[in-house]
């Protein structure tokens, strides 16, 4: 392979990644940024919310809310805002209303894998088969993090194995599986039309109100 | 409409079942908060929002021990679903007065046989005797079946030395400080001196035995040589004479006494001898070679006797420790020794303390052998939450409770006036025990709070002596003596009746600045009425 053709392919990969994370231009980057930083302030309202669930058996079942806008950013603005909303909102949360951070931070590394898996690939939202892709792709990721989480908090934390598998890796895969494979494509649906919809047609109707006035 | 149901026919799938997936998930709903308002009355502001009061979800939970307590001989205990447990069933009867005396405290004005039947039930059970009820007695749950009945000071097997067994004592301080503990909490709350002799005994017992030789004679450290009383015959735990030592601070301030400096030795022992390299308590010291049965939970016989127990597990020799003798004995020494438990509380969540998740953590059994799954995990756990609550530690206390509570649906009994948990995919002898935790690590008042006695003047205040229980909620009931008004925060299913004692002149009930009703004469008593609705009244 020629130089020439090496360079050519550093330089798509850089510009393909630099889009991807939503950061090729100064703007872009502090758009990015914005977007996780209000997302992560969604996390700590919505952590707020008591979360309801019922038992069966030993299983519980319910849906975290929090949870899914993780995914939801990373399928909206991408990698890094999936990433960034992901860690730094499951930590936020822990210290703002728990006042703990666990060891050195590393649990809530796979709440950032979550978002920045989910958020490499592409999603039209206004379009059913995408939001599939979505829903399917968010939940096998957050299988991922599951098995992570499962790993971490048996080593790390050295917490017992059986309430790891009673009180971290059960209440998981019984609530936030169907919180992420029900709530993602609804909260990114919902994102799409307070975005593309009910936003340009808030501003069309401000302009106009303007223009009668003038 | 057609056309559009078509292009989203994924994501209105996905929100049909969400909305059905939530809909099973409403059983275990919050519990609201009472109604509470700011209420000025002859030029004074009275907060309701400020006074700290019950809520729904505690006096239901009452209302489901009480009917466990009272729907049953006191030689039975069939309600409660202990058979795996029984050897603990007697200590949740008392553990339960001590969470309940939070309850009578927070409605101090409120003095009806609701509570004070609760308690003297539990007492009673507490007390049910061989000799009285057979094998279906707490006597012979805790001692007949042991292998204490004989011993002797300071040889176990000779008989002409001081005999150490016995239910009552002199050797079984897990039982008497407890039960002389629910009786002195009951005196403290409703005043009636129907156990005043019995707990002058146990006083006077525990002064003999940690004062003298036993025979009369003063020696420093007592029988045992070590200032404190032992509960199997052969060991001493800090932890069990904890009770003892609060106990005998309560006593002291409800009758002007000071028999607090027999404790003196046994207090500096524990703090001494008794302590690890982390400054907190061992689990356990030997007194005596013991015969037969060995130890108290997970405590080994050490070496040399006397000296500390030693961890099982290890052949190091190093003591034994857990978090329940931990948290039980920094809860109930506070009082005496605040500096103590401040400074060893962040210490002991340091070395037993386990993040599960931001939101919930759970107090390993032993630091030594860190582990959940056991009785003294599970213990360490459930006094962890109560001490947490007194040193103000909410974030600790909400974590814990999260870990114990949230695998359980909630249950409401059909009238909505009892809840308990559902605990039946474990055990259901776990389901009194959580309610009777909840009730101790929510309400208002600590164990701190209750080691004094009410002032002499407070027995003089009007409260209400009688009542429809079970009609009405009481979250607030206090006589306020700066202002001389009874404060009442309440809430009535049905039209209810409730009697006030101790008022000298025909009282008004007054919500919002307007009267609601004056009260009717019945003797020296006057009756309220009030019909279903919530209120914050302040009756003058």
């Amino acid at each position: 392979m020629s130089e020439e053709k090496k360079n050519k392919r550093k330089k798509i990969s850089g510009k393909f990644l630099s889009e991807k994370f939503q950061i090729n231009s100064a703007k872009s980057f502090l758009i990015t940024i914005l977007y996780s930083f209000i997302t992560i302030g969604l996390y700590l309202l919505f952590s707020l919310i008591p979360q309801l669930y019922t038992v069966v058996g030993l299983f519980r079942f319910g849906l975290i809310l929090p949870l899914v806008l993780i995914p939801t950013i990373g399928a909206i603005r991408g990698p890094l805002a999936g990433f960034i909303t992901g860690y730094i909102g499951t930590l936020l949360t822990d210290l703002v209303l728990y006042r703990v951070v666990l060891v050195f931070t590393i649990p809530y590394i796979p709440f950032g894998l979550l978002g920045f898996i989910v958020g490499f690939a592409n999603y039209q939202l206004n379009n059913g088969k995408s939001l599939v892709k979505l829903a399917i792709f968010s939940t096998l990721t957050f299988l991922l993090s599951i098995l992570l989480i499962t790993v971490i908090s048996i080593t790390l934390q050295n917490v017992s194995l059986l309430v790891v598998i009673g009180f971290a890796t059960l209440p998981l895969l019984t609530m936030g599986l169907p919180s992420i494979f029900l709530l993602t494509p609804l909260y990114c649906r919902l994102w799409y039309i307070i975005a593309y919809n009910a936003y340009p047609s808030l501003l069309n109707l401000i302009n106009k109100l303007k223009s009668r006035e003038e | 409409m057609i056309r559009y149901l078509k292009d989203n026919k994924f994501v209105i799938g996905v929100l049909v079942v969400t909305i059905i997936f939530s809909g099973v998930t409403f059983n275990n709903l919050p519990i609201l908060q009472p109604f509470k308002s700011t209420q000025t009355l002859f030029g004074v502001t009275y907060d309701f929002n400020t006074y700290p009061s019950l809520n729904d979800e505690q006096i239901a939970l009452f209302n489901y021990l009480r009917k466990l307590i009272t729907t049953e001989p006191v030689n039975s205990f069939d309600n409660w679903n202990a058979e795996y447990f029984i050897g603990f069933l007697h200590y949740l009867f008392a553990f339960s007065v001590n969470a309940m005396s939070g309850m009578f405290e927070t409605n101090s004005g409120y003095r009806t046989d609701y509570y004070q039947e609760t308690a003297y039930q539990l007492i009673k059970k507490m007390n049910t005797t061989v000799a009285e009820f057979g094998n279906n007695s707490i006597e012979y749950i805790e001692w007949d079946r042991t292998t204490y009945t004989s011993y002797y000071w300071p040889n176990a097997t000779d008989n002409s030395t001081l005999y150490m067994g016995g239910y009552r004592g002199p050797a079984n301080i897990m039982w008497t400080a407890h039960f002389a503990l629910m009786e002195t909490l009951y005196e403290r709350s409703f005043n009636e001196s129907i156990f005043l002799d019995e707990i002058d005994s146990f006083v006077n017992d525990w002064n003999n035995s940690l004062t003298t030789d036993g025979y009369g004679n003063i020696t420093e450290g007592g029988i045992w040589g070590v200032g404190l009383i032992p509960c199997e015959p052969y060991i001493v735990f800090a932890q069990c004479n904890s009770i003892a030592i609060y106990c005998t601070e309560l006593y002291d301030s409800l009758f002007g006494t000071s028999y607090m400096d027999m404790w003196d030795y046994g207090l500096n022992f524990i703090n001494t001898e008794m302590h690890n390299e982390y400054s907190l308590f061992v689990d356990g010291y030997y007194i005596q070679e013991p015969i037969e049965s060995s130890g108290g939970m997970g405590s080994g016989v050490p070496s040399s006797i006397p000296g500390p127990a030693v961890n099982r597990y290890f052949e190091d020799g190093r003591p034994a420790e857990s978090s329940y003798s931990n948290a039980w004995t920094l809860l109930m020494l506070e009082y005496t020794q605040p500096l103590k438990t401040a400074a060893d509380y962040p210490v002991f969540l340091e070395k037993y303390g386990v993040d599960v998740a931001g939101d919930q953590m759970y107090i390993t059994g032993s630091f030594n052998n860190p582990s959940f799954g056991s009785i003294t995990d599970m213990l360490g756990t459930l006094y962890s939450c109560v001490l947490a609550k007194q040193r103000g530690d909410f974030t600790t206390v909400q974590r814990i409770q999260k870990f114990l509570y949230s695998p359980y649906n909630t249950i409401w009994s059909e009238n909505g006036r009892e809840m308990s948990y559902d605990t039946s995919s474990l055990f259901d002898f776990l389901s009194p025990v959580l309610a009777a935790l909840r009730i101790w690590s929510t309400t208002p008042v600590t164990v701190r709070d209750l080691a004094e006695a009410r002032s002499s003047a407070f027995w003089d205040y009007p409260f209400i002596s009688q009542a429809d229980d079970d009609k009405i909620w009481v979250y607030y009931a206090k006589w306020d003596p700066v202002n001389s008004v009874f404060l009442l925060n309440i809430k009535v299913d049905q039209t209810a009746n409730l009697t006030f004692s101790n008022f000298n002149h025909i009282p008004i009930a007054y919500q919002g600045g307007s009267q609601v009703s004056s009260l009717a004469n019945s003797g020296s008593d006057y009756t309220l009425t009030l019909q279903p609705g919530s209120y914050n009244l302040i009756v003058v």
